[in-house]
Order: C-alpha cells, then sequence, then structure tokens
C-alpha cells in the first residue's frame, strides 16, 4: 500500500519533466515486475548521459537517446537493477526481478521520510494492517498487543476504557499521516489504516522532536490503490461469548457479619445491614427480612410489597410494622446484570485513480452496545484524502476528515459508589434479588426522590445507578491537512504541509436524586464540562537526492516546523437539583459553580538529514533538529537534538554462506530533549473553592523553578538482521541502552520547609533492553503458507544517579531497579515467621518493604497465519513472565466477605460460637526490635513463641489479607499480590476468500471472516486479569469476543 | 542553477520566517488562569476553613468516645504508628499569607498568619514532640529544604511570643479584615481568640509549672488581666457552616457514620452516671431501645460498645440491636452544628484548671460552672430538635448533680478531674484531639485500655522525614528518646 503510494508520488513527480535533449532516437519500453504487472515509477536513466526517466501507471516509459546503443539502466525499489544496451526494437518489456540480497522494503519513518529497509540503523517494525482489520475489537488499539517487541499495551476490560502503550518504558508519540495526534483511538477507523509501524528506538523519532523523544507509532491512512473507480464495503459484528476472566467470588453466603443480617434501613438500624457479605449461609427454608420484604401491619394484619427502607413513611414505627422475612438464596447477579455486549461495524470506501490524482473517500459507524445495561458508544467518520497534480511539478495532497465518538452513557469504572463493578462484585450479597432491584429502582411512591436498595450507608441500586446516574460523551473531531509538493528538478524536491486537528468535547453527568457517592450531596446534580482543542501544525521539507557516483550517493533533508496547541475548557454544574428528572443548570437549588481554562503552547523548530550511501552498502545518516518551546523560560528554552546512525551489509562485501541471504548490522546514538507543561516556570496561586461564597485560594506545594533545564535523555542501540534459507527464517536483534539524565523532577522535600516538592533538573536513569523478532516461513508453497512471527523482549530500568549525589530518592536506593515494589507488609521474626500480637493479629511493618519487581521478566508475542488457498487463518498469541502486581479486586473482596477463600472457617466458627481460626505465627515473648531511620536494625532482642491464640475468622480476613501486602509466596490463599504472568489467545481470524466460488458480476472481491478476541488466557493470578494492568483500582470482568465479517469490493 | 538558489534563498526565507516570527513564545507561556499576587483575604478564607472545620473521627476513638465494628480501628486498640507532617502544607499557606499580607503593610493578616503559625505548631509538637520550627517554611524564600528540629521547648517559646506578637499587632487596630468566615472581620475578636489561645497553650505547659525561663503562671495571669480574652460564647472561634456547596458541615453524608461506628461504652457511662442531657444530643437510642418505644431523653435507651473487646464482640453486640450510634444529625444535617478550635467554654475550663493550679486568683468553680453552662448554651443554640433538654434550667440542675458539682470535689486533683472531665464531654466532634492531649497531661479523664497498650504519648515522625530529612530527623530522635526510639510511648518534653 505504502509502496504504491511512494510509486504514485514518484510518477507523479517524476514522468512528466521534459528532459530536453538532442533528441533522434526514441525509445519506448514497459516495466513489469515478474506477475508480468506494470511497476509505475520505475527508474530508467542513459547510462552514458546519466539522463533518466520514470515509468507512467502502466509501466511505461518514453526516453530520447543521441544513440540507440547506449544502455540503459532501470531501477525500481526492492528488484535487481538490470542494464540492458542495444535496445533496438521499439517496444521492448523489461521484466524485473526481486532483490533477494537486499532489504529494500520500504519503511516509513519520521516526518514521513520513507526509506529503504537496508539504510536503516535503528530498530523499527511494522503492524500488519490485516491484524487490526479482520478483528472487529472495543478498540482497535488493543490489536497492537503482541505485535511488536518492546511495545507494551494494557487491555483495560470496561466499555470506552481505552487501552495505553508504552514503548521500551515510555508512552509513544502517536503519528497519523505525518502529523503527531492526540488520540485514544475510538476516532480510528481501522479501515483506514494502511499502514502501522513502530519507530521504537530515539534516533528513529528524534525528528519528531521533545514530542516524539519516546518513540512513536505511525499510522498511515489508505489511498486509492488501484486504478480507476472501486468501491468497498465491509461489515463486522462481534459479540461477548462468556468472560475470559471472570471474577468468581463466594456464592454461599450473603449479606451481613459475622453470620447474621436483617434488613431494616440498610445502615446498621437492622442486623449488620449497613455494609459487608459476611452473613447468613444461603439454606433452603431459610428466611430472613430483607431490603424487598413487603411490610406487616400488626394492627391490621395486612401485608404490603414494598422496596427499600421505610425512612420518612408511616411503615417507620418498628412497634407496629415489620417486614416479612423471605427466602434467603443465591441470586448469581454480577452474571444477571452483564449482558450480551455487541460490536457492530460498518464501513465504506470509493476511491478512484486517473492521471490528474486520486482521491479516497471512506466512511464507517460503528456501534457498542455494552454489557452494562443502558450503556453504548457509537463512533463514526467520514474520511477525505486527495492527491491533485497541479502541473508537472506540482502536487497537492489533501485530507480532510471528521470524526464523532458519542456515548449517551457509559459507565464508570473503579472503585467507588458511583462504579458497578464497586458495588455489584465487591459489595453486594447475593442475597439480593437483582431482578427486583431492576424492576423496583424507586421506594413506591417516592418516585424520582429516593431510590430503593438494599444499602443506604454505602452503595447504590445498581440497575439505578445504571439507568439514572448518567453521562455524556459528545466528541467532534475534524482533522484537516494539506501538503503542497515541488519537484524542482531531479534531485531538489520542496514540500509544505500545514495540519490543523480540531477537537471538541461536550460532556455531562446527570446524578438523580437520593443517589449515593460517600460524602456527596444526595440532592442530585447535573455537571457540564465542555472542552475545546486546537492544534495546529506547520511544517516545510526540503530533499536533495544526488547520486555522486556509483559508490556515493547523498541525500540531504531540511526544514522547519511550528507546533501551536490550544486547550479550553468550561465546566458548570449545580449544587443539587430541585426537581428530579430535569437535567439543567436551570434547575440548582444552590448557586451554580462555574470554572474555565484556558492553555496554549508552542513550539517551533529546524530540522536537517545528511544520508550517505557508500558503496550501496554502508548507509550513513546524521540528523539534527532544534526546537523553541514556550514553556521554558527564554534562557533555557532552545534545545539541540543530534542523532546518528549507521546500517551496513555485511553480506555485501564479505563472502557468506549460501544459507544466509543477507547480514545486516546497525547501530545508532541519539540525544533529546524534552520540556514542561506550560505555566510550569512560574508560580500561581490556585483555586480551591469557595466557603460561604468566599473565595478560596491556595498556593501549590512544588516549589518552582524558573530556571528549569529541559530534560536529557541520550539513547545507542545495536542491532543486527540476518534472513536464512532464501528468507524462510528472518531474524532481527536489537540491544538499545537509554540514559535518561537530567530529569525534570518533583524532588520531595522535607515537608517541614512548607513545601512537599520542587522541581529540579536531576537523577539518571539507565535502560538496557533487548529485543528479538524472528520470522519464519516453515512451509510456503502455491497452495499453504505458514507465517510465523515470534517477538520477545526485556528490559531493565535503573536509577543510576541522584540529584545532589543522594543515595535514595523516595523509597528506591540508588542502583535500584525503579520497577522495585516497596511495600506495606506485616512484621516478620528474624527468619520470617509472622509477628501476632495478643490478640492474635498481624502487625504492620512501619518500614515498607522490598517484596521484588514490578516488570515482568520478559514479554512474548506469536503471531502465526496459515493459508491455504484461499483461506487465511491468524492467530495471536501474547503474553508475560514474571513481575509482580498489586490487587484491589482481590483485597476489596477479602475484606467485604466475597473472595472465595473467606468461606473457609464460616461454618465452624459460627456452630462453634466462639474464634477457631489459629493463625500461623509467633507471639513476641519479651525484647524488642530497634532500627535506624534507614530502616537498618540496631538491634533484636525479640525472643518468641508459638501463637495459640485463635482469632476471629472476619477479623482476620479483614486484617491479614486487605491491609498490608501478602505475596503468592508468603500465603497462596491470603495472596493479594500476584505473579503477573499471563498468556493470552489474543486474536484469532479466519478468512475465507470467495471472489472466485461465487464469482459474481461486478464484485472484484469478496471475502468473509469469522473471527474472534481475547479467547483463552493462562495466567498465575487469582481472579483478576493481568493484561489489565496494575489492578490498582478494581477491573471489569474480561469478556470474550467472537464475530463475523464480510468485505466486498467492487 | 540560479534557479536552484532561488528557491534555496526562496525556502531559507520560509524556514526563518516561520521560526522567528510565528509566534511569540514568551507571550504564549502567560498564565491566563490564575495569579501570583493576591489580597491575603483569598488566603485566609481557606486556611480558617482548613483550620477550624471537624477534624475527623480519629480522635474520638483514641479517647474511648467511639468504637468500630467492621474493622481495627489502630486509634481505639493504641496501636498507631507513624502520623504525617500534612500540617506543614497549611502552614505553607499562612506563610504566603503573610508574605502577601507583609506586602500590602497590613498588621491584621500579619496578626491572623502568626495565630495561624502557632495554631498548627502547637498541634505539630504535641503531636511528635520536636519539629521543624526555626528553619522551617523557608523552603521557597530560603531555599531551606532540610530544616532543622527544634527541641519542643523552644517551639513552645516561639509559639507563646508570636502569639503575643498577634495580640500587640491587633491592640487598637480597627481594619476590617475581609474573607474573615470566623469572625465576620471584627479583629477585637480574633484578638480574644489569640489571647484565650495563649492561655490554652500555658496550660497545657502546666507540668513546666516551676519553668523560670517561661514563667508560665505570671504570663497566664498578666494575659487574664491585662489582654482581652473571650467573654461568651459569641466569642468563641467557632466556624459556621452554610447549607451551600463547599461550606457543608464536614461530615455530612459522610458515610462510616452508617456502618461500623458505635458509641463507646466509657463515652456512653460516664454521661448516663451524671444524668446528663448532651448524651441525647451525641447518640442515637440503640436499635433495641428505640423498638421498645423508649424515650430519647431515657438514660437507659443508650448503651456502648466495649472499646477494649475484639471488634467481632462488638458487632455481634451491636447487629444485636444493643450499641447506640452517633446521632444521626451530625451525618445527615449540613449545617449541624459550628465547630470550634477554641471556644468560651473550653476557656472557662482553662480558667477554672488555672485557678485551681493558683495561677490566678478568681474562683475555679465559677469558671467551671460558668464552662458547663456555656456547653449547654451552644447545644440549646445549635442542636436542631433537642434544645429542650439542655435549657439553662437544664444546666443549673445538672450542675448541682453528684457528680457534677464543684462543691463535692475537696482535693485538687478531685477539682482536676472534675474540670478534665466536663471538658471531655464538650469535645465530642469538637477540638480535635484536645481531649486526649489533656488526658496525656493530667490522667484526666482516665482512659481504659488492655494490659500494657497504654494510651500512646506521640507519634512516630513521618516516613517522608526519615527519607528527606535524614540527618535531622535522626537528631531530632536521638536527642529525645535516644537512637532509634522513635516509637509512640516515648515521652516528650511537655509530659515529662
Amino acid at each position: 500500500m505504502k509502496k504504491h503510494f511512494k510509486r504514485k508520488i514518484l510518477f507523479s513527480l517524476l514522468s512528466l519533466i521534459w528532459v530536453a535533449g538532442f533528441s533522434q532516437t526514441i525509445i519506448k519500453g514497459k516495466v513489469v515486475d515478474e506477475n508480468n504487472l506494470p511497476l509505475p515509477g520505475a527508474t530508467v536513466i542513459i547510462k552514458e548521459s546519466n539522463i533518466g526517466v520514470s515509468t507512467d501507471f502502466d509501466g511505461v516509459f518514453t526516453i530520447n537517446t543521441s544513440d540507440p546503443l547506449e544502455t540503459l539502466v532501470v531501477s525500481y525499489l526492492g528488484y535487481q537493477t538490470q542494464e540492458l544496451s542495444n535496445l533496438t526494437s521499439d517496444f521492448s518489456t523489461i521484466i524485473m526481478v526481486t532483490d533477494a540480497q537486499s532489504l529494500d522494503e520500504v519503511v516509513i519513518t519520521a516526518l514521513g521520510i520513507t526509506k529503504e529497509e537496508k539504510k536503516i540503523g535503528y530498530a523499527t517494525q511494522k503492524i500488519e494492517s490485516t491484524v487490526v482489520k479482520d478483528v472487529n475489537v472495543p478498540n482497535v488499539g488493543s490489536l497492537f498487543s503482541g505485535q511488536v517487541a518492546g511495545l507494551t499495551v494494557n487491555n483495560p476490560t470496561g466499555l470506552f476504557q481505552a487501552p495505553s502503550f508504552s514503548l521500551r518504558g515510555k508512552n509513544p508519540l502517536i503519528v497519523i499521516d505525518g502529523v503527531p495526534v492526540e488520540t485514544d483511538f475510538y476516532d480510528v477507523s481501522p479501515n483506514d489504516i494502511s499502514d502501522i509501524n513502530v519507530l521504537k528506538g530515539t534516533t528513529a523519532s528524534a525528528l519528531y522532536g521533545s514530542r516524539g523523544r519516546n518513540g512513536a507509532i505511525l499510522i498511515t491512512t489508505k489511498n486509492a490503490t488501484n486504478e480507476g473507480l472501486e468501491i468497498s464495503i465491509s461489515h463486522n459484528t462481534m459479540v461477548t461469548a462468556g468472560f475470559t476472566v471472570f471474577p468468581e467470588t463466594q456464592s454461599e453466603y450473603g449479606n451481613g457479619s459475622n453470620g447474621k443480617y436483617e434488613f431494616w434501613d440498610g445502615k446498621d438500624g437492622g442486623i449488620s445491614d449497613g455494609d459487608m457479605i459476611w452473613g447468613p449461609k444461603f439454606e433452603s427454608g431459610l428466611k430472613i427480612a430483607q431490603w424487598n420484604s413487603p411490610i406487616y401491619d400488626n394492627v391490621t394484619g395486612e401485608t404490603t410489597p414494598w422496596w427499600g427502607d421505610v425512612y420518612g413513611t408511616q411503615y417507620n414505627d418498628k412497634s407496629r410494622y415489620s417486614r416479612v422475612p423471605i427466602d434467603w438464596k443465591y441470586h448469581n447477579n454480577l452474571k444477571d446484570f452483564l449482558k450480551t455486549g455487541v460490536i457492530s461495524s460498518s464501513d465504506f470506501s470509493i476511491s478512484h485513480k486517473g492521471e490528474k490524482g486520486s482521491f479516497r473517500l471512506s466512511g464507517n459507524y460503528s456501534s457498542q452496545t455494552d454489557r452494562v445495561p443502558n450503556a453504548n458508544l457509537k463512533t463514526g467518520g467520514l474520511n477525505f484524502k486527495a492527491s491533485t497534480k497541479l502541473s508537472d511539478a506540482l502536487t497537492l495532497d489533501s485530507k480532510l476528515s471528521y470524526n464523532k465518538v458519542y456515548s449517551p452513557n457509559y459507565p464508570r469504572h473503579g472503585y467507588g459508589p458511583k462504579n458497578h463493578m464497586y458495588t455489584i462484585l465487591i459489595w453486594m450479597g447475593d442475597d439480593v434479588n437483582g431482578k427486583e432491584l431492576e424492576e423496583h429502582q424507586y421506594i413506591p411512591g417516592q418516585e424520582g426522590y429516593r431510590q430503593a436498595n438494599f444499602n443506604y450507608a454505602w452503595y447504590n441500586n445498581v440497575y439505578f445507578a445504571a439507568h439514572e446516574l448518567t453521562q455524556t460523551y459528545d466528541a467532534n473531531n475534524i482533522n484537516g491537512q494539506l501538503s503542497l509538493n515541488y519537484k524542482i528538478n531531479d534531485n531538489l524536491n520542496l514540500q509544505a504541509r500545514g495540519s490543523a486537528i480540531i477537537n471538541d468535547t461536550f460532556e455531562d453527568r446527570k446524578s438523580p436524586k437520593s443517589y449515593l457517592n460517600y460524602g456527596d450531596p444526595r440532592d442530585g446534580d447535573y455537571k457540564t464540562w465542555n472542552k475545546n482543542k486546537l492544534t495546529v501544525d506547520y511544517d516545510v521539507l526540503a530533499s536533495y537526492n544526488k547520486s555522486i557516483n556509483n559508490n556515493l550517493a547523498i541525500n540531504i533533508n531540511a526544514g522547519a516546523a511550528t507546533y501551536y496547541r490550544k486547550y479550553q475548557q468550561e465546566y458548570n454544574a449545580t449544587d443539587g437539583i430541585i426537581v428530579p428528572y430535569i437535567y439543567s443548570l436551570n434547575n440548582t437549588k444552590g448557586s451554580v459553580k462555574a470554572e474555565t481554562y484556558y492553555e496554549e503552547k508552542a513550539t517551533n523548530s529546524v530540522y536537517s538529514t545528511l544520508e550517505l550511501d557508500l558503496y550501496n552498502s554502508v548507509f550513513l545518516t546524521f540528523a539534527a533538529r532544534n526546537d523553541w518551546s514556550s514553556t521554558l523560560s527564554k534562557d533555557n528554552r532552545s534545545y539541540f537534538y543530534p542523532s546518528a546512525s549507521i546500517s551496513t551489509l555485511v553480506s555485501k562485501y564479505i563472502e557468506m554462506p549460501s544459507s544466509i541471504d543477507y547480514l545486516k548490522l546497525f547501530g545508532s546514538w541519539a540525544k533529546v530533549s524534552s520540556d514542561l507543561n506550560p505555566y510550569q516556570i512560574s508560580s500561581y496561586y490556585q483555586n480551591s473553592g469557595n466557603f460561604g461564597g468566599l473565595t478560596q485560594l491556595y498556593y501549590p506545594n512544588s516549589i518552582v523553578n524558573p530556571l528549569i533545564e529541559p530534560e536529557n535523555s541520550t539513547s545507542f542501540e545495536l542491532g543486527l538482521s540476518a534472513a536464512f534459507l532464501k528468507k524462510k527464517l528472518k531474524f532481527d536483534f536489537t540491544y538499545y541502552n537509554v540514559v535518561d539524565s537530567n530529569q525534570i523532577i518533583n524532588l520531595p522535600v522535607s515537608n517541614a520547609s512548607g513545601f512537599t516538592s520542587r522541581k529540579v533538573n536531576g537523577n539518571e536513569y539507565t535502560t538496557n533492553g533487548f529485543e528479538v523478532v524472528l520470522n519464519a516461513k516453515p512451509i510456503n508453497n502455491e497452495n499453504f503458507k505458514w507465517n510465523l512471527t515470534t517477538n520477545w523482549s526485556k528490559k531493565v530500568q535503573k536509577i543510576t544517579s541522584i540529584y545532589d549525589n543522594q543515595t535514595t530518592y523516595g523509597d528506591l536506593n540508588l542502583d535500584d531497579r525503579t520497577d522495585s515494589y516497596y511495600a506495606t507488609v506485616w512484621q516478620k521474626s528474624a527468619d520470617g515467621r509472622l509477628i501476632l500480637n495478643d490478640q492474635g493479629l498481624p502487625i504492620k511493618d512501619p518500614y515498607k518493604q522490598f517484596i521484588g519487581n514490578k516488570d515482568p521478566n520478559w514479554r512474548l508475542g506469536l503471531q502465526n497465519s496459515f493459508k491455504y488457498k484461499n483461506m487465511t487463518l491468524t492467530v495471536g498469541i501474547d503474553g508475560v513472565w514474571g513481575g509482580l502486581m498489586r490487587s484491589r479486586t482481590v483485597e476489596k473482596m477479602w475484606w467485604g466477605g466475597k473472595h472465595p477463600n473467606s468461606t473457609e472457617f464460616r461454618d465452624a466458627e459460627y456452630a462453634a460460637g466462639t474464634p477457631v481460626y489459629i493463625p500461623n505465627g509467633v507471639n513476641i515473648v519479651s525484647g524488642e526490635l530497634i532500627r535506624d531511620v534507614a530502616g537498618n536494625i540496631t538491634s533484636d532482642t525479640r525472643v518468641y513463641q508459638e501463637n495459640t491464640t485463635a482469632v476471629n475468622w472476619q477479623t482476620w480476613s479483614q486484617n491479614y489479607p486487605y491491609r498490608a501486602q501478602v505475596t503468592q509466596k508468603e500465603s497462596k490463599k491470603f495472596a493479594n499480590v500476584f505473579d503477573r504472568s499471563f498468556f493470552k489467545l489474543r486474536a484469532v481470524s479466519f478468512k475465507y476468500d470467495l471472489t472466485k466460488e461465487l464469482n459474481i458480476n461486478g464484485i472484484k472481491h469478496i471475502d468473509v471472516t469469522l473471527n474472534g478476541y481475547n479467547l483463552l488466557a493462562w495466567k498465575k493470578a487469582d481472579i483478576i486479569d493481568p493484561d489489565f494492568g496494575n489492578d490498582d483500582n478494581l477491573q471489569d470482568p474480561s469478556s470474550r469476543y467472537i464475530g463475523v465479517g464480510v468485505n466486498m469490493k467492487f | 542553477m540560479k534557479k536552484m538558489k532561488n528557491t534555496l534563498l526562496l525556502f531559507s526565507l520560509i524556514i526563518l520566517v516561520s521560526v522567528s516570527s510565528c509566534q511569540d513564545l514568551s507571550e504564549i507561556n502567560e498564565n491566563p488562569n490564575n495569579v501570583s499576587e493576591t489580597h491575603p483575604q483569598l488566603l485566609l478564607t481557606n486556611i480558617s476553613e482548613n483550620a477550624f472545620e471537624v477534624e475527623g473521627t480519629g480522635a474520638m476513638y483514641a479517647s474511648r468516645m467511639l468504637v468500630q465494628t467492621d474493622g481495627e480501628n489502630s486509634g481505639q486498640y493504641y496501636s498507631w504508628d507513624r502520623a504525617s507532617f500534612n500540617d506543614y502544607n497549611m502552614l505553607g499557606e499562612v506563610t504566603k499569607m503573610m508574605e502577601e499580607a507583609e506586602r500590602i503593610e497590613s498588621d491584621a493578616y500579619i496578626a491572623l498568619a502568626k495565630f495561624f503559625r502557632a495554631y498548627y505548631f502547637y498541634n505539630l509538637t504535641l503531636t511528635f514532640g520536636d519539629v521543624p520550627y526555626s528553619e522551617a517554611l523557608q523552603g521557597e524564600s530560603n531555599q531551606i529544604f532540610t530544616p532543622k528540629y527544634d527541641a519542643q521547648k523552644d517551639v513552645f517559646i516561639g509559639i507563646l511570643s508570636e502569639l503575643e506578637e498577634a495580640n500587640n499587632l491587633l491592640e487598637g487596630n480597627n481594619d476590617v479584615i475581609y474573607g474573615d468566615i470566623i469572625y465576620g472581620g471584627n479583629a477585637l475578636n480574633w484578638q480574644k481568640l489569640i489571647n484565650s489561645f495563649r492561655l490554652k497553650v500555658l496550660i497545657s505547659l502546666s507540668e513546666k509549672e516551676n519553668d523560670t525561663e517561661l514563667d508560665i503562671k505570671n504570663t497566664f495571669a498578666s494575659i487574664v488581666n491585662n489582654n482581652p480574652i473571650m467573654q461568651s460564647n459569641n466569642d468563641s472561634g467557632l466556624l459556621v457552616f452554610l447549607d451551600q456547596d463547599g461550606s457543608r458541615y464536614s461530615e455530612f453524608n459522610s458515610s462510616s457514620y452508617g456502618s461500623g461506628m458505635y458509641m463507646s461504652s466509657t463515652f456512653i457511662k460516664r454521661l448516663q452516671d451524671r444524668q446528663d442531657p448532651r448524651l441525647f444530643i451525641f447518640c442515637g437510642r440503640t436499635k433495641n431501645a428505640k423498638e421498645a418505644g423508649l424515650a430519647i431523653d431515657d438514660f437507659s435507651a443508650y448503651e456502648g460498645g466495649d472499646p477494649l473487646a475484639p471488634y467481632a464482640e462488638v458487632n455481634d453486640k451491636a447487629a444485636q440491636g444493643d450499641v447506640s450510634k452517633v446521632n444521626l444529625r451530625y451525618s445527615t444535617d449540613p449545617t449541624t452544628e459550628p465547630h470550634a478550635i477554641l471556644s468560651y467554654s473550653e476557656l472557662e475550663f482553662i480558667l477554672a484548671e488555672a485557678s485551681v493550679r493558683n495561677w490566678i486568683s478568681s474562683i475555679a468553680e465559677t469558671h467551671y460552672n460558668n464552662a458547663v453552662k456555656a456547653s449547654f448554651n451552644f447545644y440549646n443554640t445549635h442542636a436542631k430538635g433537642f434544645e429542650s433538654y439542655v435549657e439553662s434550667s437544664a444546666a443549673e440542675a445538672y450542675l448541682n448533680g453528684n457528680l457534677v458539682s464543684f462543691n463535692n470535689a475537696i482535693t485538687m486533683e478531685q477539682k482536676l478531674e472534675l474540670i478534665l472531665t466536663q471538658k471531655y464531654f464538650t469535645s465530642f466532634l469538637q477540638s480535635g484531639w484536645r481531649m486526649y492531649f489533656d488526658h496525656l497531661r493530667t490522667g484526666y479523664p482516665n482512659f481504659v485500655y488492655n494490659g500494657n497498650s497504654t494510651p500512646p504519648t506521640r507519634w512516630v515522625y513521618p516516613t517522608s522525614e526519615y527519607q528527606q530529612n535524614t540527618q535531622n530527623v535522626s537528631e531530632a530522635i536521638k536527642s529525645q528518646f535516644g537512637e532509634g526510639n522513635d516509637l509512640i510511648r516515648e515521652l516528650t518534653w511537655w509530659l515529662k
């Protein structure tokens, strides 16, 4: 696809150049590939005079020559260059042969500059566009998982939770069609993606300046590829099919505490009805008064159906009314709550390519209906891309796209009363009849005013929350781009480009009356956010190419760019609402609260690259960029990024065994810098609300530093790339070392200074990493092809220097890995036994202890593609090995009583009426432990005895696995810190090309796909999905998706 | 070739133009949202709210007023370890207010800044012992990032002298103080509060009565005799809450009141023993009592949980309906009651104690009676729906009660116990940790505990100091308690 793009440009620029000469003879010919397909844009040069032309769309060239016996040199990227002499015939067909020797595949690098792979001295890796096209996942970014060595994707499991990316441990820049963008990928249609290339190292992305210092993911959208008119449509539907990881909970006990429960007001006015799921066991025949029990009038003997508490009604009189006990039984609430999710996407494209140019118009619409009731997300867009030849030398490329991301309501995620998993997974006992919660969201007669629920202290009716607490997200994204290309002559090209991205987002949140969020008002409220973002990029680029002779070619690029970003936000909120259901600022009870925020940032840059090709086997690139950033002080705002890389085809000059197709070695070095966010070099008072109408200001507790300098990052990279056995096996290896120095850090200072931190330049972090990519084609015959790509990566980052030569930085000691996990743990004896107090409970260690590293030891991705006749099967597997992660989900399940292991001693203890669980540990008989401020033991005279005190099982469960970190090594049963290791069957797609079978007139292509995403997982952690990323804030169940799709071209 | 040269020239021009003229980078980085300079009034409102709002429930667990039934409360079981230096964050705000006040040359705001410095440093030193004082809060002005620790005595001397300076600055000052949510801008009221606070600090140093350098007795008497102090409930340092966003009662809607938080038997028993009607204002009836139809003013309708029992046991008792919860008004009324950092009632208790200690000549009993009446009057004014239980006649009757009447106290210790017990009763969701510190100082009222777990006398220094101010905190630990002994039951200077 990209190749075509390049061909087109080359063609448009080269083919129309009038070659002045003393024309006597005209040689005509056609350049084709091995399959007899024309190669437009191939270069045909007369060797003697160095005069040349390019082939046209049909691969045809016409050249004037003074001497028909002169030699023609025909070259085309990726093919062996041919020299032909004595072309006497009127029309010759020249067949080009692919060049197995070299790596001529073209790769898009920074600023959209295309380069042959052999010339690249740093690591890049492509993601096959078919991977992202065939599987219709909630967010296309998730499909990058496991595709690229060094690129980590975390995949949250809820609706509208975007994946997050980490490239060699840093947050990469996303570039679409040459312009850096801020995107969560909801506004990108997978079907518009033509190429994805990941620039991993700093060198690769140094030309993007500070924005690209962390590497970049370059995405190129499609252009018209084929001559004439082409129309394509496709549709894809996916549904959730069960769960790959479902948070299993205990299903034997309901709400309550110490085995007892009775509902009255849902805030401990009954028997332990305020929180906790440590209540009675589900038993047939057992009846208990519950939130949905009818009300019995012991005067009249009448019963009245009722849902929720009786606060404020005549029934709030226990001397007369009671709640009729009803069956105490299990309800599978979480599974009932989560419906089948559906993702349905359709799109079309119309493209045309002709002599004067080409265009492509595409549209897409996707709808995601969530598993959570009343939540969905719709995305859609129209994208137009065109390339017009204004004159022989001038080409105008334009792009205009409009994308909308709209959700009338999407769920909130994480720990807190607004979030469904908080309620239903952690805090709602399964005695609660979820169906009745859904049917009776309000207390009878109090519709709009008071919700019906089983609890009135902490939690909301989960269905009431789903239907009544709604939040809108409505984003409009316009992206316009113009690029003018002026081909001055064969060697010199000028390009000027401008791009503007406008992103306007409206969000609101409607909270109904009686909605509860800890200390927030219960009077309902309405909040709105208007956010406007504008990003403008201008750049000019001059490229100069010259082959001095056969052994030396130079390529010079020089350019300048400016970047401007503006962000504006306004926020409005009511203070309570008067009339229920009316969500308007006019309906506020108190004063409307409003806030605005405005922010601007600009960067100016100049850059240049110099490439030297020596003997067609050694390739040197030097690049330099200078940025001037508005966010730094005048003296520090200019910073310079040099970079250099070398790549050499060893196999060109050293004889290799015949099994080695080629061997490339490469290395690179780069230094980049980065700036700050706006307004960080002066200190400002911040608004902290008001009291009684009086505005309150506060002064931030971090000291600013007007003299702050840009951060530095120096990296070097060494790599090897080789192909064996006629490219049946390809191997890439990269080692990299990054030193991040002069970091802009908020250095913690003694709180007694009046501040908690100050901004300084300091600290140095050193990262060492290895990346391996292995591509194999074990079977490659006409009918059956098997392609296997494996990628493996590992990296370790350490803190190698601390500001002011200190030896510690926060919890970290000098030379510690930065992912060291220092955790609050329980006190242990010298030989590692748990120390218990006189009540048999563990004691927190006031010093954090090192319990391991958070990052995995390594990551692995495995991409298989099998092709049999017109069927293709792709299978993607990826995962990680090692590393530690804490699980808040598990901790809270222990505390609340939902954890599957929390059932163990309940029956025995309730039967005995006294604690039966004797924790394994020791008590201190005498002596003490003395430590210095660094935690070093200065004396330990503790004497122990075996613990014999039995502890209430609920008390134990609410302490040991909840209040401090317990690793799997310490206790398998009570662990809340887990080994991160997991492997996932990420995506499977089966495509059947039906074009020939159906052979319908007018249909150029038709295929159907069956696909699946997040199909299976193997993991070491209990209950949670490690693919989610850290579980510091609860996670939604991880659904399995399966679907079908159809693609057609006319 | 010439054409090319021209083009290159043109191109260079484009570059120059785009870099130089496009955007003024300095102008772009000027913040339109916020100011770098302000009138101190905008800081005062924030500081006052922070200082005057309810300090949470932690102190009430430690003071045997509350028990927790859904988890082990470290305050209740005296098993806490570190506390934070967060008060220094607010001191940072006070420092800025002082700077802005000096910029506009306003004595009134300078005086208030000195008062708030004294207020926060007083809390800090009682919490830890030695704390950074003389070198503190100079991170921005003098780049002191690892301030040395000052001996607790020196901190107290500093606090007292700053308060005295504050009084002097306010003497005869008629400026209206804008941004004042406590006294509506009245400088005299602040002066009264500041002088009363001086007395509070001095009474805290009762163990240092004989320290000649401090000269506590005479200073105390001199303030009482020569400086304006609070005269009535109207002078109390109160934050009055409003039913507006951001101005509501600190505990309004707090979920923890809905489950797991119950009254402690110690507190309820003491109020019952004295037939103290404020019991009805602080607590709810037990579920069983309510269902049995017991009236609000039936003392037997209230019962607490044993603060020493394992929490599962109290939970069982609560589940059976036999433990009172905190009165609903604290979490359901957005303006429940104002919160005092120093009330007139407390001042009268301080004067009563000073009188018993012979620091002043006025009559202890009068102060004691005034204090109790002021407390009744406070609830009579603010406890909506409970006014009738705390009329002034009820206060009179109460003061004649067996365990309440000042006449029945014979020895000085008995008098102190009487005063501090009554002072304790005025501390429900009021005045933060004051009652706990009073207990540490005087032993009254006594707090029950298990075995060796006596009430801790301090908190361990925060981890951040261990990490960011290693040398100074190590020295402070060494000089106070011996190396490595940064423990919660070490005695600091004021308790020795």
